[in-house]
């Protein structure tokens, strides 16, 4: 489903990613560890497309880095859910338009957008909130409107970029738990971290890679 | 794809970046302005020409000595010039009277007899009131037997023809160069609200947003702000000539034409300069 296959990924002439091969399966739930600056944000971004390996090759579903075009990038996002630290959430949206965005820009109807909105805010239990804005919510609040909003187009992957890297214990476990809920329903979740609390208390397949090096497994 | 959401997010992008839009929609009402200022003083010199050289006139004097049948052959054979568009007999009564007109006094009492000649005077068709025209028409007249002589304001004519031209290029130039200036404004100002919307941007291209969908938001931000900043200057222009009128100067023509000019204007310098900047803006995903 995800697969890295010898990427080596150069920015400004540093080597970012050094001879990376691993594989992810469908529905696993794996973590990502390693310090700040080891390469993690830049395996997501090679999965998303945000960024092509310098060698190598990045299969994502049916697109690879090597084939994949311009238009076909829309495309392969709308299949991947991505959270971040900082939420990226839109300050001047309530949660509802929050998560209603993602599938407006697939051009959804009105109808179904409302519909799924409710279900998936629901889901993250923020349906009582959807008329408030971001600042109005606590950051734990914050990071359940952006999961939602990376769920809405049942995407096969949830991309975490250190989720609860912003958020106090408590906060993180009501993430975690989120996230673990969506895996059991058959999400796959790639989850970047270096927080050891949470890669002790959860026990999924890690991989860990420092200085752009993968360790084994 | 969700046309209201497109034009909704357009609309907001006006509130979004309050400031921003000012800037974009004043140097837009500023630069169109000071074209319809050009436009403006283009069309009344235009006019201005136009009355100058409808104004030319041809006068053939004829030789004393010919009969009224002869003089009347005369005028058959110019009648057959092509590019005239009036003919009007001057007898030597005409003549006569004419003098007394413009100089108050009888020219028999001063003369006792009336030596001024019969003539004609001849109006051009639009198209061949100029100098090049005046000059063929007026050798091909001249041959004619009796005919003693053609003058006109020649020196006038060719002024006329000689500036006209730079007048003309000049005023396209100015026009040119200030809808470049606006072009260039519009587009940075949308680069900056471009800038400031970053996170919009990323976050579209992240839940997957084609680019023509994250682009035609601010294509329309664009447009309106093109069009709005039309619609004030339309608004300042029709003050700005009113007030001229009423304490300046009079005769100031302003047609409806210079309005739709501007609309049209403001429309594609809006669409072109959005369009571009956001272009260069999502040049990768």
């Amino acid at each position: 489903m995800i697969e890295f296959y010898n990427v080596h990924t150069k920015i400004d002439n540093s080597v970012i990613l050094n001879n990376i091969t691993f594989r992810i399966l469908k529905g696993e739930f794996v973590f990502l560890k390693g310090s700040s600056g080891a390469g993690k944000s830049t395996i997501l971004r090679h999965i998303y497309m945000d960024l092509y390996p310098t060698q190598g090759m990045v299969i994502v579903e049916n697109y690879s880095s090597a084939k994949i075009s311009d238009k076909e990038i829309p495309f392969l996002r709308r299949k991947l859910g991505v959270i971040f630290q900082d939420f990226k959430l839109l300050s001047d949206r309530n949660v509802f338009d929050n998560v209603a965005f993602a599938l407006r820009v697939t051009g959804a109807k009105s109808n179904e957008i409302k519909r799924k909105v409710m279900r998936v805010l629901t889901e993250v239990n923020l349906g009582q909130k959807r008329n408030m804005y971001p600042s109005e919510l606590s950051g734990g609040e914050q990071q359940r409107v952006a999961i939602a909003r990376a769920i809405i187009n049942n995407p096969f992957i949830i991309l975490a970029d250190e989720p609860t890297g912003n958020l106090d214990t408590k906060t993180s476990v009501e993430i975690m738990e989120i996230l673990e809920k969506i895996n059991r329903q058959g999400t796959a979740v790639l989850m970047a971290t270096h927080s050891q609390e949470i890669l002790k208390k959860y026990k999924h397949r890690t991989l860990t890679i420092e200085n752009g090096i993968l360790e084994k497994e | 794809m969700n046309f209201w959401f497109t034009i909704r997010e357009g609309f907001k992008g006006f509130s979004r970046a309050r400031l921003s839009t000012f800037i974009s929609i004043s140097s837009i009402v500023f630069s169109l302005f000071l074209i319809s200022v050009f436009l403006i003083v283009s069309l009344n010199i235009d006019s201005w020409i136009s009355q100058l050289r409808s104004k030319l006139e041809l006068e053939v004097f004829i030789d004393r000595t010919k009969s009224d049948n002869e003089i009347q052959l005369i005028q058959q054979k110019i009648n057959k010039i092509n590019g005239l568009a009036e003919i009007n007999y001057i007898s030597k009564e005409d003549a006569a009277k004419r003098f007394e007109k413009e100089f108050g006094q009888n020219i028999y009492s001063i003369l006792n007899s009336n030596p001024l000649p019969a003539s004609f005077v001849l109006k051009l068709k639009k198209e061949h009131q100029n100098a090049q025209s005046a000059q063929i028409i007026t050798s091909e007249i001249s041959k004619i037997d009796g005919v003693e002589e053609v003058i006109y304001q020649k020196e006038l004519i060719s002024v006329i023809d000689n500036y006209i031209e730079i007048l003309y290029l000049g005023g396209i130039l100015i026009i040119v160069l200030l809808i470049t200036i606006t072009f260039i404004l519009l587009y940075n100002t949308i680069r900056l609200t471009i800038y400031a919307r970053r996170d919009i941007i990323e976050i579209m291209k992240l839940v997957g947003a084609k680019k023509s969908f994250i682009k035609r938001p601010f294509v329309i931000e664009g447009i309106l702000q093109g069009v709005l900043g039309a619609g004030f200057a339309c608004v300042a222009v029709y003050f700005a000539v009113k007030l001229i009128i009423r304490f300046v100067y009079p005769y100031l023509i302003l047609k409806s034409e210079i309005f739709a000019i501007l609309f049209v204007l403001g429309f594609l310098i809006g669409y072109l300069s959005s369009w571009m900047s956001v272009r260069k803006h999502l040049q990768t995903y």
